[in-house]
């Protein structure tokens, strides 16, 4: 009897019967880059960490973070009310 | 209308009766980004453009900003004559600020000369160190002088450092501020002699033809 559990495997399906498994969660991964000029740790929904190394640094992030990614921000009451102003992440 | 005695004759150029008030809005950016006009039709560089890796950073609340300049002035004295002229070089350009709003830290570091600050999920840290004397900013500073029009002036500064030391007043029943914050623009020989510390640019179309 196959064995069920839950494996992080990308996008491949194929892999199912190799490894004799039934149930597959299939994660699938967003690249996502640094806005901010600064070593970025921050952790997703899934409880994933995800370490951005200065501006510009781009990851690969569970699509389920993404969501939360790009809605942060740096720093609490901006003074200068451009809504584009601060946003921590940008899809890459 | 024209006085009697006392007015020069022949083409003359008079000056506006506009005047400016307060301080300019501050932008500064990595040196290493280029500016957004790099040049413009006109051959000038100027105005900044933030991206991922060099984000353009607003100064807030800024107080008591003076902007100056360092030459150096020898006269051409002759002995037997007097003082004939000035020999004078530019040094610099500088910016004097006090800013109001020291947060958050990641923007704050570039005032304070403080090392990449690392950021995670509730904390901001950045460390006190060694000065890196290899960081440059453009300088971008524009001043609405006209609401209604739109109607401004803008300093940009080609290659600057935050320079000298700065003094947090940490006093009772005041807002912190900082203090001593200079931004002093250099010759940047990349850009062409005429510019080399910085571009003045006035947009007004209703005066302007």
């Amino acid at each position: 009897m196959a064995e069920s559990r839950r494996l992080y495997i990308p996008n491949d399906e194929t892999l199912a019967p190799v490894l004799g498994v039934e149930n597959i969660e299939q994660i699938s991964y967003t690249p996502i880059r640094c806005r901010i000029d600064a070593n970025v740790t921050v952790t997703g929904e899934t409880g994933n960490t995800y370490t951005f190394n200065g501006g510009g640094a781009v990851v690969e992030v569970a699509s389920a973070d993404v969501p939360k990614l790009l809605g942060m921000r740096l720093g609490g009451a901006l003074c200068c009310g451009d809504a584009t102003f601060n946003v921590m992440f940008e899809k890459a | 209308m024209a006085i009697l005695t006392g007015t020069a004759v022949g083409n003359l150029v008079a000056a506006e009766e506009v005047y400016l008030e307060g301080s300019p809005y501050l932008f500064y950016q990595d040196y290493s980004a280029t500016p957004l006009y790099n040049p413009d039709s006109d051959g000038y560089y100027w105005d900044l453009s933030g991206t991922s890796v060099y984000p353009v950073y607003a100064l807030g609340c800024v107080q008591d900003v003076s902007l100056t300049e360092n030459i150096t002035m020898n006269d051409i004295r002759c002995d037997t004559i007097g003082v004939k002229g000035t020999i004078q070089k530019r040094n610099y350009v500088e910016f004097n600020i006090t800013i109001l709003t020291l947060l958050p830290v990641t923007q704050l570091r570039h005032a304070l000369k403080l090392s990449t600050p690392t950021t995670g999920t509730g904390k901001e840290l950045a460390g006190i160190g060694a000065v890196n004397n290899n960081q440059f900013y453009m300088v971008y500073a524009p001043t609405v002088y006209d609401q209604n029009t739109g109607d401004l002036l803008i300093f940009h500064l080609h290659k600057a450092q935050f320079v000298d030391a700065w003094t947090i007043n940490m006093n009772y029943g005041e807002p912190w501020k900082v203090s001593g914050l200079k931004l002093r623009a250099y010759a940047d020989e990349t850009k062409p002699a005429g510019q080399r510390f910085g571009v003045i640019v006035r947009h007004d179309p209703s005066a302007l033809p």
